[in-house]
């Protein structure tokens, strides 16, 4: 080969050179370039799996939020019903007071004149027929116990009629307590143990001693009741929000769950005719209602009952 | 006259029976009225009255009167209000409500201003207000 073609051959290479440089710088660009779109793409990708990780978070608290609301509505909705069967139960006693009071005035009278009537027969007889007076007098003993039966009822229900304002002041109620096992002496003694848990913190309860013992009463006493041969009760305090609470449980029989319902309708009674006017609990109901407490049984039959009082405290200045 | 126990008194004339007391009864149901005299002729010299007005016209007229038992609630003048108005014209008397209530303000503020001695219920236990009027008689409080 002469120098002319050899230098031809070299141009020649020297061009595929020059073209693959390009072609490689080409490709070398265009690589660039998508390795930028690609670290962009990644980018983005992070930017966007971020913005996923927040959507979830915010997601994951708004469900949480939306949960614990559930939870409070729920809350709400137990507490409105409980008011909705409280303020029920408050109508009736409402209408039953104002009919019991009209009763009550109308029934004294003639409730008068039989008692009246029957004491004059009774003096007639031991004055002029001495000798008959024996047939008559278990006669008269019914007449009397049946005036006194219904004096007691007509008695009851004039504590329907509220408008007896009975000045309301501190009442200490570990001493209204106290009294009421006192006066449930005979029937507690030997056959009943009874356990008293008295909270040591210090509370203020306004209201009227007296109607506060009536209604506490009729509850012990129930609870003596659903005791058969022994048992035991037992009365706690104990402080809550801003409430006194007070709990009283029995071992005895317990309430039928079908009637549990029914135990403050007035007249309402277990039992025997005679035996009671039916009339306790819902008079300690009303008695409650006039303190702004609220009251509530729970019971398990053949295990006992509970009855849970409460009632506000004085909310002292600080 | 005699003094038999028995015997029917005319309101008119002022039959004051030695050792008995004389009490006044308002009332303003009529059977009640009856029945109170019935039962407690023979122990008392019994007045009755069927409104407070009546009793207070009694008492002007017949001042041997000791002891007033009175019915609480009357049309016209109430029970507390009659009582009010003849202690105040005869302030020795003993004055008895009877109310088939439980006590009310009314009732209790009487008893702690001395305008009444002692509440009774109706329906009336004789003893009870027997004892009450013996008591008020002989322990007199002053």
């Amino acid at each position: 080969m002469n120098s002319f073609e050899q230098n031809r051959e070299f141009e020649l290479l020297k061009e595929k050179y020059a073209r693959h440089e390009k072609i490689l710088i080409q490709a070398y660009t265009s690589l660039k370039e998508k390795e930028r779109k690609l670290k962009e793409l990644y980018s983005e990708l992070l930017e966007t799996e971020e913005k996923l990780r927040q959507s979830n978070e915010e997601l994951h608290s708004t469900n949480e939020q939306l949960s614990s609301q559930k939870e409070e509505l729920k809350a709400s909705l137990d507490r409105l019903n409980e008011t909705q069967l409280q303020l029920v139960q408050s109508e009736k006693m409402a209408s039953l007071g104002v009919l019991a009071a009209g009763v009550a005035h109308e029934i004294n009278n003639p409730l008068n004149f039989i008692n009246g009537g029957i004491l004059g027969i009774e003096t007639y007889f031991k004055e002029n027929l001495e000798d008959h007076i024996s047939e008559v007098l278990p006669l008269i003993e019914a007449v009397n116990v049946g005036v006194k039966r219904a004096s007691d009822i007509v008695s009851s229900l004039c504590l329907y009629s509220s408008n007896d304002n009975a000045k309301f002041k501190s009442v200490d109620i570990n001493l209204v307590i106290e009294n009421c096992l006192v006066l449930l002496r005979s029937q507690l003694r030997g056959k009943i143990e009874v356990e008293k848990e008295f909270t040591d913190s210090k509370y203020t309860i306004i209201g009227s001693e007296g109607k506060l013992q009536h209604a506490l009463l009729n509850i012990i006493k129930n609870a003596c009741s659903a005791i058969q041969t022994e048992g035991k009760i037992c009365i706690r305090t104990f402080t809550e929000s801003n409430y006194l609470c007070i709990a009283i449980s029995d071992t005895g029989c317990g309430i039928d769950p079908k009637i549990i319902n029914k135990i403050f309708d007035p007249f309402f009674t277990t039992k025997d005719p005679g035996e009671g006017t039916g009339l306790g609990l819902s008079i300690t109901f009303k008695i409650i209602k006039e303190h702004n407490g609220t009251i509530e049984y729970e019971s398990v039959v053949g295990s006992g009952t509970n009855a849970i009082i409460k009632l506000p405290i004085l909310k002292s200045e600080k | 006259m005699t003094r038999d126990k028995r015997q029917v008194r005319d309101d008119k004339f002022n039959v004051n029976i030695e050792n008995m007391i004389t009490l006044l009864y308002v009332d303003d149901e009529p059977m009640n009225v009856m029945l109170f005299e019935l039962n407690f002729k023979k122990k008392y010299n019994v007045f009755t009255a069927l409104s407070g007005s009546q009793g207070l016209e009694i008492l002007k007229s017949n001042r041997s009167i000791s002891v007033v038992v009175s019915d609480m609630r009357m049309p016209g003048l109430s029970g507390v209000d009659f009582i009010r108005i003849a202690k105040n014209d005869y302030p020795q008397i003993v004055f008895f409500i009877l109310t088939g209530f439980e006590i009310t303000e009314e009732i209790s503020s009487a008893l702690t201003n001395n305008l009444i001695n002692k509440y009774l219920r109706k329906p009336f236990n004789f003893f009870e207000i027997e004892k009450a009027i013996n008591d008020a008689i002989n322990y007199p409080v002053k």
